[in-house]
């Protein structure tokens, strides 16, 4: 039979033939194996965008990173700021102690020295908190606050009030405050912050 | 005779040809009649002629072909045809509605066992259509028919000698009215040899035979000539060409090799453009495949240091948020020596410090001036803290006169820049 068609019908079989073949290009033209044996440029124009926001991305991780590390320098620069358990012993206790001793170095008689109180900022880090009167002249109690400036690791103060002990006849300043530091107990942190004081 | 011949010889002719048409006729005794016409200025010219009667006993029409072909010195190109009478030859006209030529082929297969009563697979036919009409619009089809055994006889019979030609042409069927010409007389519509053939010059022997072709004065035999003349004025028809195509086919071996060079040519072209469109197509999918691979492999690499510095960056976020928490818990802190140390400097002698609160990121001052009628020009007294190099700025400022003439100054001051 098909040898009759192809006898009788030749042009029409081989045109017919020709069709189908060009028929089967396009439609293998438009198939991924297609694309995959023989890429076109469509597919390079897609890498190549591809790329680019790969590089994108790359340029914003690059910003994102030295702005991470940038921060992580300064904090680590900052490592005798902070109050480190393992460092600097226990704060309730050692805490006080320093205020004493930088009392005495400023030759002030501190009023009251109040207990510890604490706050978790997060896991492993508490603002620790510690209440302190004292009367003194302006000089001494200058001098007593340039020791607790002086003092490692930093001890700020939250709250302070300074005011003459008499409006009409001054001789004294009161100070009453807070005084603020921060104590690390993460283990991360502590690392970073140890690694900045080496 | 009126109409023998076909007048319409200029009309369409295939360019593929050269002018020249030769045609090689044999007659029934094996004699061979063949002549070459020019055509010139749209006349046909006969250019040469050769007659090579047949010996007694001797069938050797094969090499008389070839001797009467090498003779007429026809270029390589010119339009052959041969023509030969057969002793089963089958020739007659039938009237069928028009068709186009493979319907027609297909009915006349049928049609024709009606008029042969021999088997038709034992038969080999060729048809032509001629261009008139009956009053119906029935076409005129002239019906030649030889045995197939005798046609490959004659076919075998000439692959002995090395001649090329287009098809073969039965000399009535060259005719427009050959019926008219050589059936004169005859009562039933086709004519079966047997034993005793028609012949083209002795039934058409007839002085009236009109044709185009000049320069006849040169035959040897015009009589004998007659069916080779009659092919030839056929061979410059339009219809020709179209009527090759219903012709019996012939083994390739006998059709001439035409435009080989250009064929060659043609085909060495279409090679080179293929191969130079696929090595293009390779060089460009090389290159594109070369590209991407590029592409991949820098891919590959960003890929591989966005997956470090991610995980880097994961490990800084997780203490960075640690870092933020701990510096917002430090905002709030005053610096109080920073503030009292910045007010030392700043303050005008007329004023001094009578009040100093910090907290909350906040510092409340209380200044006190002399006791004096002048009263504070407050501007004045706090330009200190304005301007771009101020580390303070006053966020309010309050004025409050004692009894004793002095003032009192209510500062809220703000640390201008803050921690990042």
């Amino acid at each position: 039979m098909a040898k009759m068609v192809l006898k009788f019908n030749k042009k029409t079989s081989i045109g017919a033939g020709l069709l189908c073949l060009l028929f089967l290009i396009v439609l293998f033209q438009n198939t991924r194996i297609f694309n995959v044996i023989l890429p076109s440029e469509e597919r390079v124009k897609k890498e190549a965008s591809e790329l680019k926001k790969l590089q994108e991305e790359l340029k914003n991780e690059l910003i994102e990173s030295s702005r991470l590390i940038r921060r992580n320098s300064e904090f680590m620069a900052r490592g005798r700021g902070y109050w480190l358990q393992e460092r600097d012993g226990k704060p309730e206790t050692e805490a006080p102690r320093r205020v004493e001793s930088a009392a005495r170095l400023a030759e002030i008689k501190l009023s009251s020295i109040g207990s510890i109180r604490s706050a978790k900022i997060s896991e492993g880090i508490m603002s620790m908190e510690m209440s302190i009167t004292a009367e003194a002249s302006i000089e001494i109690l200058s001098r007593f606050l340039g020791e607790i400036y002086r003092l490692e690791p930093c001890m700020r103060w939250e709250k302070c009030s300074l005011a003459p002990d008499n409006i009409r006849t001054p001789k004294n300043v009161k100070l009453s405050g807070n005084i603020r530091f921060i104590c690390v107990n993460n283990r991360n942190i502590s690392r970073i912050l140890s690694e900045g004081i080496k | 005779m009126e109409g023998a011949g076909n007048s319409d010889f200029r009309k369409g002719r295939k360019v593929i040809f050269k002018e020249d048409r030769t045609a090689i006729c044999l007659d029934n005794s094996g004699n061979v009649f063949a002549a070459r016409v020019v055509v010139k200025h749209k006349k046909a010219l006969l250019k040469d002629a050769v007659y090579l009667p047949a010996e007694h006993g001797k069938n050797d029409f094969p090499e008389r072909i070839a001797k009467a072909y090498s003779h007429l010195k026809a270029e390589k190109g010119t339009l052959t045809a041969i023509g030969s009478s057969f002793e089963s030859a089958v020739f007659f006209e039938l009237s069928m509605p028009p068709l186009p030529q493979k319907e027609m082929t297909q009915a006349l297969g049928f049609e024709l066992s009606r008029y042969i009563p021999l088997p038709m697979d034992e038969m080999v036919w060729q048809y032509r259509i001629l261009d008139t009409a009956d009053a119906s619009g029935r076409r005129r089809i002239k019906i030649f028919a030889v045995k197939r055994k005798e046609w490959e006889k004659f076919l075998e019979d000439l692959s002995g000698i090395n001649i090329e030609f287009d098809t073969f042409v039965y000399p009535f069927m060259a005719a427009e009215n050959s019926n008219d010409l050589v059936m004169k007389g005859i009562d039933v519509a086709f004519y079966f040899s047997d034993g005793k053939p028609y012949q083209i010059e002795a039934k058409a022997a007839d002085d009236a035979f009109n044709t185009n072709i000049e320069g006849l004065e040169k035959l040897p035999d015009r009589s004998g000539f007659k069916p080779c003349l009659l092919t030839l004025e056929y061979m410059l028809a339009s219809a020709f060409t179209k009527d090759m195509k219903t012709a019996l086919p012939l083994p390739r071996k006998f059709r001439p090799k035409r435009l080989i060079a250009l064929k060659v040519a043609a085909s060495i072209m279409a090679a080179s453009a293929l191969l130079l469109a696929l090595s293009y197509a390779a060089r460009k999918a090389y290159s594109i495949s070369e590209r991407i691979a590029a592409i991949k492999m820098e891919k590959g690499k960003i890929y591989r240091t966005l997956a470090q510095i991610k995980a880097e960056n994961k490990k800084y976020r997780d203490t960075d948020e640690l870092i933020s928490k701990i510096y917002e818990a430090e905002e709030a802190d005053g610096e109080v020596l920073h503030c009292l140390h910045f007010l030392s400097e700043k303050i005008p002698g007329s004023l001094w410090v009578t009040g100093f609160n910090s907290g909350g990121g906040k510092i409340d001052v209380t200044l006190k001036t002399s006791n004096d009628d002048s009263g504070i020009d407050t501007e004045k007294s706090t330009s200190f803290l304005s301007g771009s190099g101020t580390a303070y700025t006053a966020e309010s400022v309050r004025k409050r006169r004692n009894s004793d003439g002095s003032e009192y100054l209510y500062l809220k001051l703000a640390r201008q820049e803050k921690r990042m």
